[in-house]
């Protein structure tokens, strides 16, 4: 733990100068300041493969909580179980480069992924829809109305490749549609021949909201 | 600053990789290739000759080993031509291993 936070102390103060880590709580956390003087805790994992709930309750049972938790290396995958606890107890989860986004928020345990928040909000709000789950960090069960539950992996690229949807099977398993975070660039030929063959969709935004109405 | 310190660290990173870099191009985009002074991580793209070296290079590349965290888009060269996404990420070329000019 402690070579972890030293490595996160340092990478913090070479690459973040609005940041500073002033301390450590009695269970390690670190105590992070920001410019404006607003301070917050951070937990940090150093999980490999896939973090489970059992690894994150843990962090919960002091009298100092973390309200943000991150994992080092940051491909790690977050368990939909894993996110649903940090997220019941007022905390963020997120990579070290996440520390000074949440950070920007002044309270760092509401932090959440933009690109996902807006991905979980828009298929919410479909009229199809009538959940969405975590099934983990980039993937989510969609229960519809009419049609059958699916599985939606969101991929953090401007343009999606063939590569995003190969890397995105290999990381995450199963899903029925791959679907690009950016409003904006496109989804190559490549990609959708490779999602294809895995009997998968490759779509932007604007198509997963149509596929969601089949 | 971050421009040239981050070309640096990626031109080592090249240089550790080897073989598995031949022939490939490496493109700088976003707040790093403006040199913003706060940017908060660093837009890749690398193109490849084939499917296969973009999965190694997918495999064998420590997004967490640079001073920023790592965005990296890998595509084929075809791939890549497309959709025109070296024009329209606006990215500069800065490295590529082994490639004859």
């Amino acid at each position: 733990m402690a070579t972890l936070n030293q490595w996160v102390t340092e990478k913090l103060a070479t690459s973040e100068k609005r940041l500073k880590v002033t301390g450590y709580t009695p269970e390690q956390f670190l105590l992070i300041e920001a410019k404006n003087s607003y301070t917050f805790t951070v937990a940090v994992l150093g999980i490999k493969g896939i973090i489970q709930i059992t690894d994150v309750q843990p962090l919960f049972a002091g009298s100092n909580k973390p309200q943000l938790v991150v994992n080092v290396p940051s491909n790690t995958l977050w368990s939909g179980e894993a996110i649903d606890f940090v997220h019941s107890q007022h905390a963020a989860f997120g990579t070290v480069g996440d520390i000074a986004r949440a950070a920007g928020t002044n309270d760092a345990g509401t932090f959440r992924n933009k690109n996902m928040d807006f991905f979980i909000n828009a298929m919410k709000q479909h009229r199809n829809v009538l959940s969405v789950s975590y099934l983990c960090e980039s993937v989510f069960e969609v229960e519809r109305l009419r049609g059958d539950s699916c599985a939606v992996a969101v991929i953090d690229a401007y343009n999606m490749s063939a590569e995003d949807v190969r890397n995105a099977r290999t990381r995450v398993g199963h899903f029925d549609v791959v679907v690009k975070s950016s409003s904006y660039g496109s989804v190559t030929t490549h990609a959708e021949s490779a999602a294809d063959s895995m009997d998968a969709k490759a779509l932007i935004f604007k198509d997963l909201m149509v596929f969601l109405a089949r | 600053m971050i421009r040239s310190t981050v070309i640096a660290e990626l031109s080592e990173l090249v240089v550790s990789l080897g073989v598995v870099a031949d022939k490939t191009e490496w493109h700088l985009f976003g707040s790093v290739d403006r040199n913003e002074p706060n940017a908060s991580d660093i837009d890749l793209m690398i193109f490849c000759e084939t499917d296969a070296q973009a999965d190694m290079l997918r495999h064998t590349i420590d997004t967490d080993s640079l001073q920023l965290p790592l965005h990296l888009s890998l595509f084929t060269f075809h791939e890549a031509a497309s959709i025109n996404a070296a024009s329209v990420q606006q990215s500069t070329i800065i490295l590529r291993p082994n490639i004859e000019c």
